[in-house]
């Protein structure tokens, strides 16, 4: 809009440009499948997941803003009780192995932050990340791996089992197939990358080992910048 | 046994087994390790890819080689190999080991003996019977049964010092059928070969040599320089040198070599003789000679009495410088007869007197200096010998008494026959009666007497008479004197008044009389006419033994035997005599024996045979533990701690040294960081663990109730620690303690010169009453004398002691009753007025002795409670109080000084005194 009045002082048209302030509705989905329970030593995914999501809903909610879930079950709201239900969200039992992110209540230009292991589906992730950037919403993911995920430090006959059970597989020499299980997973990393990159979201990975306080520090920091 | 070469087995059918090892190899390769379940996050991740190995399912080759190995071992260790396994025909018949168990035998006995245990193992482990036959000692019937029968016989078998007869013969020769394993010597002995075709008879003949080389010593030649020793040997061929010691009794009567003299047997000599020359003193000593290094009877050469030679003294009171009158001399024959079985020494009678001879010849001597003191010479032993003479014809005596140093009166004057004055002709002499010394001896024709002197006829003449004219003349009488005896020929010593000095006889009767008056040479007939009997006997090693009684042997007997068990080599004595049997005879040669064909000899040196079995199992059992470290890390669980537990084991293992001995540094930080209290390690286990306790305990009340915390204390041994960082150190004296040397009493000395203090503590107080001195107060004055210690004595009423921290009147410890020594004050100061006390000492005392035994009241255990009992009840625990106040009270001493002493706290004191 035209600012008439300090226009009238010069010759130049000037334009004023309002901010209107409102809260920030940030949603938050926390991968509850058991493969997330998965803990070789300290924590488990889950509950570093859990942990780093919970924190930044505490600051962001000091902070003024509204949190809430992803998905249908917890509408963004601020104030204290919203930080409890989400905890209590965060701590769904599991159903199933892997999972993928539900973005099915997302505000159109809110926060997104799905925290997973993205061990699941791949197109179905793409799929909800797409949608939830066609609706303006600006997103990280922050992808929690267990150190021996990302090592794969097993030799000799070995029976992968996952954690619930139903998935198995069989390796007579574990130590051969790790080169190949890297670089899968670092296929997994990459392609999250790049779909991240191409809707102008965060990626990053972090792993069980590291301090929680770096995970939250990225964390926050990606929520600031928007691009 | 099943020989393959060098390995041989005991049980080969086992090794059949070594046929299953492929079975079991395909067996194991079909069977692959079972894998390991592991829940995993990413498996989502997994579920696409395949291994690259296909065949990884099967075990790997390395493990089954491992596998097999470990089978194969088990299996070979269990057949029982045996490493050069004993060539002896697998039989089953009876076997006889037959030693011959001789002198000969002696030096490598024990060798032997090793070697019969081994073959009757042998023969026990195929179950042959085996018998032991010992050839010097055939006991009883040979009865073949248990090798372990047999081999307590070998075990308690001892070689003996004869050679082996022929007696085995018969005991064999009604056997059955046997093989013979036989160690024999070198030396050939009779009957060797009919023993040796007897044993042929029953079966095989296994024969093992001895290998030392038989060395003996032939019989001592006595010379007027000294003795002729000789040596033979069995084989020539290489020179040798060996050393002969010569063993008497010294003159203080103790036994040991009196000389050493080396023998040096050329390249083919077999007999060696060396001439040792000895003063005859020392001849007279020698009891034995030996061959140093030969542990053999036959280097062995006892000495009798035939290497003795009597000290003879021939006195005739000639006057000197009558040289061309020699054969005139009275003493010439006599010399010439007695030099060659005597030595002969002269002087004057009183000289000859000191020297002690065995017997002393005068010759015409009337008139006799020293009469007392030869007739104590001649009743203590000797024998006197006296030759008539004019002089002695002349001399007045007194015929109705009698002279001690004559055997009977005599009459004046005397006879002469044979000459122009006389009737009759020259006597002959009359043959000698059996009780005479001359009994045996011939009586030659020509022996005349022309002149002698005569005895006076009495009742008692017939019983002095020893030798008699033909017609009845006593021609020598002798009279027995106390020990000794005193003989008187009728005749002069030279030719003047007869011809018996220039006659065989005279050499004969004189060395009779030297005889009696010394049991030295003899001739063969003595030795067969007595009995003798057995006191030292010699075994097979040399080594002589005292026996007890045994019967007497006749001398006959003796003379025709060799060395037998009823005539062993050793000391035979009959009366006063002496007589050596030895092993060798003058003319022994040893010869070696000689085998026929038949006969299968073994060499001793024979590799040993070593059984392999246990090697093997050993083998297998560590291929099973590498084994199961492989299949471990194959299936992958072999990873971070346990492989980090298992090198902590194997580290600490190997370095358990390194990591038990603290450092010097190490230490001295922990001793100065906090006040340490330290004690001396005396060594006695006990006593350190009582020390250790106490000073615990009194580190804990320190703790408990004053501002000084001192830590667990620690134990210092003077020689390797520091002293200078401990306070106080404890000291308790056990009797078993070493005492300090140079070093550690310099450390002890600038210990205490730094400012130390160190509590002796002798732990006697309850025995050591009114002054007595234990020997622990002994042993803690000689460990004080090295000390620089200032002046002591007992502590006085006033001392700082009694009032640096408690206030105390008496410091028991264990026990109540000792007196605390401690440094005397350096002035005999006098109390202040008002003050309760004297300003004794600027300084601590830097010592503190005494024998209570506090360590035992102080001890603490592990909980804090008091370790060991003292006093009775309630009152032992009030003196275990004070005994603690005592080393409260001590160790604030030694950390403040005479702090106590000061000013500041008489008003205090005065109150706390005062009520």
């Amino acid at each position: 809009m035209i600012d008439w009045r300090r226009s009238a002082r010069a010759d130049d048209r000037y334009v004023r440009e309002n901010e209107w302030q409102a809260a920030q509705s940030v949603q938050f989905w926390v991968d509850t499948s058991t493969s997330m329970l998965f803990a070789s030593q300290g924590v488990s995914k889950h509950q570093r997941a859990a942990t780093l999501a919970l924190s930044v809903a505490i600051l962001l909610s000091n902070a003024g803003e509204k949190v809430g879930s992803s998905d249908k079950l917890l509408p963004a709201k601020s104030g204290r009780a919203q930080i409890s239900a989400l905890a209590h969200l965060f701590n769904r039992t599991p159903d199933h192995d892997f999972g993928s992110p539900q973005a099915d209540d997302l505000k159109p230009h809110s926060i997104a932050v799905f925290v997973s292991d993205f061990f699941g589906d791949f197109a179905e992730l793409e799929r909800s990340v797409t949608a939830a950037a066609d609706q303006q919403v600006y997103g990280a993911l922050l992808m929690v791996l267990d150190p021996q995920e990302v090592s794969f430090p097993f030799s000799g006959r070995t029976l992968f089992e996952s954690m619930s059970g139903d998935l198995r597989h069989e390796s007579q020499k574990a130590d051969g197939l790790r080169a190949k299980y890297l670089s899968v997973l670092h296929d997994r990393q990459v392609a999250l990358a790049s779909l991240a990159q191409s809707v102008g979201w965060q990626f990053h990975c972090h792993t069980t080992d590291q301090l929680a306080s770096s995970g939250l520090m990225w964390l926050y920091q990606a929520l600031e910048y928007r691009r | 046994m099943n020989v393959f070469g060098v390995l041989g087995f005991t049980t080969p059918w086992l090794l059949l087994g070594l046929l299953a090892v492929p079975i079991l190899w395909m067996l194991l390769r079909a069977v692959p390790p079972a894998p390991t379940r592991r829940r995993f996050g990413g498996v989502a991740l997994l579920l696409r890819l395949t291994d690259d190995d296909l065949q990884a399912d099967k075990t790997p080759w390395w493990i089954l080689l491992l596998r097999a190995l470990v089978v194969v071992s088990l299996i070979v260790g269990l057949s029982g190999p045996v490493l050069n396994p004993i060539a002896m025909a697998d039989k089953t018949s009876d076997l006889l080991i037959v030693m011959e168990g001789s002198w000969a035998d002696a030096p490598d006995w024990a060798a032997q003996k090793e070697e019969a245990l081994r073959v009757a193992q042998q023969a026990a482990t195929y179950g042959r019977k085996v018998a032991f036959l010992q050839l010097t000692a055939p006991s009883g019937a040979v009865v073949f049964s248990a090798a372990s029968l047999a081999q307590k016989q070998i075990q308690t078998a001892e070689p003996k010092a004869w050679r082996p007869t022929a007696g085995a013969l018969e005991l064999i020769a009604g056997l059955g059928d046997f093989d013979s394993y036989w160690m024999a010597s070198e030396l050939d002995w009779p009957g060797h070969a009919e023993l040796v075709t007897e044993l042929l008879a029953h079966g095989q003949v296994v024969v093992s040599p001895s290998k030392t080389s038989s060395i003996g010593l032939l019989p001592i030649t006595v010379l007027a320089r000294g003795i002729e020793v000789h040596a033979i040997r069995l084989q020539a061929g290489k020179p040798w040198q060996i050393r002969v010691d010569l063993i008497g009794l010294d003159p203080s009567g103790i036994e040991r070599s009196l000389q050493t003299i080396g023998l040096a047997f050329e390249v083919d000599e077999l007999r060696v003789s060396q001439v040792v020359e000895l003063p005859q003193e020392m001849r007279n000593r020698i009891s034995r000679v030996i061959l140093t290094g030969h542990r053999s009877a036959s280097a062995v050469r006892l000495a009798d009495d035939r290497i003795k030679r009597p000290e003879i003294a021939i006195l005739s009171g000639k006057i000197a410088g009558r040289e061309g009158l020699t054969l005139l001399s009275s003493d010439h024959y006599l010399t010439q007869a007695l030099s060659p079985v005597a030595d002969l020494i002269g002087g004057t009678l009183e000289d000859v007197l000191l020297a002690n001879p065995d017997m002393i010849v005068l010759a015409d001597m009337a008139q006799i200096g020293a009469k007392a003191a030869l007739e104590d010479w001649v009743t203590q032993g000797g024998t006197l010998i006296r030759f008539a003479g004019p002089r002695l014809a002349a001399a007045s005596f007194n015929s109705q008494e009698d002279n001690p140093l004559l055997p009977v009166r005599l009459r004046a004057g005397g006879r002469t026959v044979g000459g122009a004055m006389s009737w009759g002709a020259p006597k002959t002499l009359q043959a000698f009666e059996v009780h005479t010394p001359f009994y045996g001896l011939p009586t030659p024709d020509e022996v005349r007497v022309t002149a002698q002197v005569l005895a006076e006829p009495g009742p008692n003449l017939a019983a002095h008479v020893i030798a008699r004219l033909n017609d009845g003349t006593p021609l020598v009488t002798r009279k027995l004197l106390g020990q000794g005896q005193v003989v008187l020929f009728h005749v002069t010593a030279n030719t003047d008044w007869s011809n018996l000095p220039i006659s065989g006889l005279f050499v004969s009767m004189l060395e009779r009389l030297s005889v009696i008056g010394f049991s030295g040479s003899f001739e063969q007939q003595v030795l067969t006419d007595n009995t003798w009997q057995l006191v030292q006997v010699l075994d097979a090693f040399g080594s002589l033994k005292n026996v007890g009684d045994r019967a007497g042997v006749k001398g006959e007997f003796l003379a025709l035997e060799g060395v037998t068990s009823e005539t062993p080599a050793g000391v035979y004595q009959a009366d006063d005599r002496r007589w050596a049997r030895n092993i060798l005879k003058q003319d022994s040669v040893f010869t070696a024996t000689s085998w026929p064909t038949a006969v299968q000899l073994v060499g001793q040196v024979a590799p040993r045979s070593k059984a392999l079995g246990a090697w093997f199992l050993v083998a297998a059992l560590t291929l099973l533990a590498v084994d199961i470290l492989v299949a471990l890390s194959i299936s992958g669980k072999l990873r971070g701690g346990p492989i980090v537990a298992l090198a902590c084991v194997v580290m600490v293992g190997l370095s358990a040294e390194d990591l038990a001995a603290q450092t010097a540094q190490d230490r001295a930080i922990q001793a100065t960081r906090d006040v340490v209290l330290a004690y001396v390690k005396t060594g006695d286990v006990a006593q350190d663990e009582i020390s250790h306790a106490g000073l615990t305990g009194l580190s804990l009340a320190l703790n408990q109730r004053t501002s000084i915390e001192p830590v667990s204390p620690m134990g210092i041994s003077l020689g390797s620690n520091e002293l200078a960082f401990y306070p106080l150190l404890y000291w308790p004296i056990t009797l078993g303690q070493n005492r300090p040397n140079v070093d550690e009493l310099r450390k002890l000395n600038r210990y205490i010169k730094g400012g130390g203090m160190i509590l002796f503590d002798t732990r006697d107080s309850e025995i050591a009453l009114f002054g007595k001195s234990t020997k622990e107060g002994r042993l803690l004055q000689e460990i004080a004398a090295g000390l620089n210690l200032p002046p002591i004595s007992p502590i006085l009423q006033d001392h700082v002691l009694t009032r640096s921290f408690y206030l105390l009147q008496e410091f028991p410890g264990r026990s109540a009753r000792g007196t605390i020594w401690v440094e005397a004050p350096q002035s005999s100061e006098h109390a202040i007025e008002g003050m309760p006390f004297r300003n004794l000492n600027d300084g601590v005392t830097p010592v503190v002795i005494g024998g209570n035994d506090w360590a035992a009241a102080w001890a603490v255990d592990k909980a804090g409670q008091p370790l060991l009992p003292i006093g009775r009840g309630m009152s032992g625990e009030r003196q275990r109080e004070i005994a603690l106040r005592f080393g409260i009270n001590l160790i604030m001493h030694v950390l403040t000084g005479n702090y106590k002493s000061d000013q500041v706290h008489v008003p205090e004191l005065l109150k706390r005194l005062g009520e």
